[in-house]
């Protein structure tokens, strides 16, 4: 049977305590964004050698001899997490589904370029902001940092201004 | 006291540990509040269904409240938790370019792989995309460099840069989140399945954020390092400067002209009402809690010393100053460098670039690395920042 989803001050007071007791715990936020930075710097160097992936300031940081790697790594367990908890979530609930969501006059095909190429935007965006929704909005938010505010206030406003041109993904 | 990881409790590998499952509940509570359904989160921007900014701003607002009054109750030292670094055209550019990802995609990366794992290929899609984008930024760092790094700030609170106290800055915040949960019933189709809880929930909030502005009420006025070493070297009368941390880290090295005093011994000394008083530490909660005896008791020329001992140390007592220093840091240097003389500190030109304190004073992000090196070879082990 299908549940309904919970009422979402109670879902957002949920994850605000898991912020919290990632705060109490490891002394940093959740994240999302750095766990595929971190996967893309490890192919990279699988790929091209780990000295020429390492020459790169752009992915230095995110291996296992970099400055930032014991945060990676934390960032992808955290994120297999997510994977595991939304799965447990679904599961129980009875909304595990394999279907592609997207708006009515949208095939299947549409909705996976529209995915992707969103996806590829929000990669981009989240290097140059220095993280995602997660990590620099909500995490970084929480502890008032002004660039996470920054971050909250051009996404939304990005997000709205182009809504109107992307109303056909949706409708 | 936390964060465990901070205080020795928690090693490497412990943090590792704890990773999974803190994800697990953090992906559960996502999909239970319908985060896991491309067009639930893309109804945002349309003003259909505003799950995301509910669940969002409910969440920033419960990990607020709860890490200020856990710090104000000792239990975490939140100067300690990880602020992101602030650099203000990348983090508005890439806010742009990832607003538009957002809408096309209808997921966030977390979300996505929440969306996933329910079985949804559009999740899928949007992980993949993740990957190229990030490998895409990789191969045009070359170009994106210079738009990477403008502009930084440091590790800076909105409240930093309001010149309010973070309790105010709190409260502020709560109010606004308040605000739009209340305009949000307006705008969705209204739908009371749940009012009186959620009244309680909201008055709980207001009563958590009043007392946040009201526990820090007038204790916003600072002062930075420079400036009390010019106060102390013009040797003004009816000056105090009062050191707050422990009496070990006060004996292996403290500001000259300073006294050791505990929060319960403050009301004991003898200070005349007109005194200027100055306070440093290394517990927020502790120099917050002195200034307000202080002005409870009529004081009102009563300042903290901004970022603690911390700027005492970069900016006074040890400055550098790099190889390839710029004459307007060399200018600084030499400032610093005759104040530093006159506390009998050690002013060390020609160090390397890496090894030169960072903060807000010079318009760079705050290393904590060298904090760290820096309390080590010159005077006690003081950690990260101060207050």
């Amino acid at each position: 049977m299908r549940r309904s989803y919970t009422d979402p001050y109670l879902a957002g007071i949920g994850v605000g305590l898991v912020l919290l007791t990632a705060y109490i715990a490891v002394g940093q936020g959740l994240g999302a964004s750095g766990a595929f930075a971190s996967v893309v710097a490890s192919g990279t160097a699988a790929v091209q050698g780990t000295m020429h992936a390492a020459a790169s300031p752009a992915i230095a940081p995110y291996l296992p001899s970099g400055i930032a790697s014991p945060l990676q790594d934390w960032l992808v367990l955290e994120l297999a997490g997510v994977m595991m908890g939304g799965f447990a979530s679904a599961w129980l609930a009875g909304r595990l589904h394999r279907v592609a969501e997207r708006g009515t006059g949208v095939s299947v095909r549409q909705r996976m370029y529209a995915a992707t190429g969103g996806g590829m935007l929000m990669g981009v965006g989240a290097k140059l902001a220095r993280g995602c929704t997660s990590g620099q909005a909500l995490s970084g938010g929480a502890l008032l940092s002004v660039g996470s505010w920054i971050f909250i206030a051009s996404c939304f406003a990005a997000g709205y201004a182009l809504a109107p041109l992307a109303r056909r993904l949706w409708r | 006291m936390t964060p465990l990881t901070e205080t020795g409790w928690l090693g490497p590998w412990g943090a590792l540990v704890a990773a999974p499952f803190i994800g697990v509940a953090f992906g559960w509570f996502l999909e239970r509040g319908g985060l896991g359904s491309a067009p639930k989160l893309a109804g945002q921007f349309y003003l259909t269904d505003l799950t995301v900014f509910k669940v969002m701003f409910s969440a920033l607002v419960t990990a607020m409240l709860g890490a200020f009054w856990l710090d104000r109750l000792g239990v975490l030292q939140l100067d300690l938790v990880y602020l992101p670094e602030t650099f203000v055209l990348p983090q508005a550019i890439g806010g742009i370019v990832f607003g538009a990802g957002f809408l096309v995609a209808g997921l966030c990366p977390g979300t996505s792989c929440v969306a996933a794992a329910a079985g949804r290929r559009d999740g899928l899609g949007v992980m993949a995309g993740m990957l190229i984008g990030v490998a895409i930024f990789n191969t045009a760092f070359e170009w994106i460099a210079p738009i990477y790094s403008a502009t930084p700030l440091g590790a800076v609170r909105l409240t930093d840069l309001a010149g309010t106290t973070r309790g105010a800055g709190i409260a502020a915040v709560t109010v606004i989140a308040l605000a739009g949960f209340a305009g949000a019933r307006h705008v969705e189709r209204p739908v009371h399945v749940r009012g009186r809880l959620h009244a309680a929930l909201a008055i709980v909030a207001a009563l958590l954020a009043t007392g946040a502005a009201i526990a820090e009420y007038g204790t916003d006025e600072v002062i930075s390092a420079p400036e009390l070493a010019d106060r102390i070297m013009s040797r003004a009368d009816d000056q105090r400067i009062f050191d707050l941390r422990s009496p070990g880290a006060f004996e292996q090295f403290h500001i000259p002209g300073a006294s050791h005093v505990t929060v319960a011994e403050l009301p004991q000394i003898p200070l005349a009402p007109q005194s200027s008083v100055v306070l440093y530490g290394d517990r927020r909660r502790t120099v917050i809690d002195a200034v307000r005896v202080l002005r409870s008791q009529g004081h009102r020329d009563v300042r903290v010393l901004r970022d603690g001992l911390y700027e005492w140390l970069a900016r006074v007592y040890e400055p550098r100053l790099a190889v390839d220093a710029t004459p307007a840091e060399r200018s600084e240097f030499e400032r610093a460098a005759s104040l530093s003389r006159f506390f009998g500190g050690v002013p060390l030109a020609g160090v390397p670039r890496g090894d030169v304190p960072q903060g807000y004073w010079n318009g760079h992000p705050r290393s904590d690395a060298l904090l760290a090196a820096a309390a080590g070879q010159s005077a006690a082990a003081i950690r990260r920042r101060g207050c």
